[in-house]
């Protein structure tokens, strides 16, 4: 094929453009925002084309740029978001009561096996969008510990939350996901744990 | 030194607990062991935790298609700023 052909700019948004928003959306959950991060990284993308060296396929280095993106847009929203911390009080008042202590209340186990769905090919799309249907505040903790890596100095900052905060979200995010999950992913008979 | 349930609980959720000093770690995982509530909870955790890396995974190798793309109005105002810009 073509080098010069599949490095054009111009053919960036029909190899690379759904690609790309499917990345953003995932994280950001909000469809304008979304597409809006991946016009940016297209047009950082072309004033930056210089110094791209072919080493990482053309998507990559995109999905590079539009990782920064993605930061820079929940560092923007989360100054919209503030989190009430007598509510994360009252969460972790809760929590602490429902989940543990009391040993009839323990966490509940699965209702399918993860591993087999892990297997299947069709599972994923489900796990996409469940991690897409994440609430505000906790959706966006989820993405930048879970997705983007960061440290949970860097997550408490740019979400102005106490790093005792933190682990609440991130808690409440996974079990947000994992019923999502659960209402789903149907399992096929005999696998149940 | 022991540690409470909710705070196992903590490190477990935050998901940094390998950057937890060592002999803290040790006895967390004692407490794994012997706790039933934590430790079904620890197992919960490694799951999603997989589950999210080899989503990280498929992401990667782009296999995951789900019928979401740019919309119509998004691609048209990308294609003429890609083309201006160019
Ligand atoms: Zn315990």
């Amino acid at each position: 094929m073509n080098d010069k052909l599949l490095h054009d700019p111009e053919s960036w948004l029909d190899e690379h453009g759904d690609y790309l928003f499917r990345y953003a959306y995932v994280r950001l959950r909000n469809r304008a925002a979304a597409e809006d991060a991946v016009q940016e990284t297209f047009l950082a993308g072309i004033k930056a084309y210089d110094r791209y060296d072919e080493k990482t396929p053309v998507r990559y280095w995109l999905r590079g740029i539009l990782h920064h993106k993605v930061v820079d847009y929940i560092r923007k929203a989360a100054r919209e978001i503030a989190v009430d911390d007598s509510e994360d009080h009252e969460i972790l008042d809760r929590f602490k009561y429902k989940a543990f202590g009391i040993p009839s209340q323990q966490p509940a186990p699965w209702k399918f096996d993860p591993k087999h769905a892990y297997e299947q090919k069709e599972f994923w799309e489900i796990f996409y969008r469940c991690m897409a249907g994440l609430k505000e505040s906790m959706g966006l903790a989820f993405t930048m510990r879970e997705l983007e890596g960061l440290s949970t100095e860097e997550i408490c900052k740019e979400l102005r939350i106490k790093p005792n905060n933190l682990w609440v979200l991130l808690h409440r995010a996974r079990a947000q996901l994992k019923e999502c999950l659960e209402a789903h992913w149907i399992t096929p008979e005999g696998t149940e744990q | 030194m022991i540690m409470t349930c909710k705070q196992v609980a903590k490190a477990l959720a935050e998901n940094r607990y390998y950057e937890m000093p060592w002999n803290r770690r040790i006895t967390m995982f004692i407490h794994i062991r012997i706790c039933a509530v934590c430790g079904r909870y620890h197992q919960q955790v490694i799951d999603m935790q997989k589950g999210i890396h080899d989503y990280l995974e498929h992401e990667d190798a782009g296999d995951i298609t789900p019928t979401l793309q740019l919309s119509d109005e998004a691609r048209q105002r990308i294609a003429e700023k890609l083309k201006k810009e160019k």
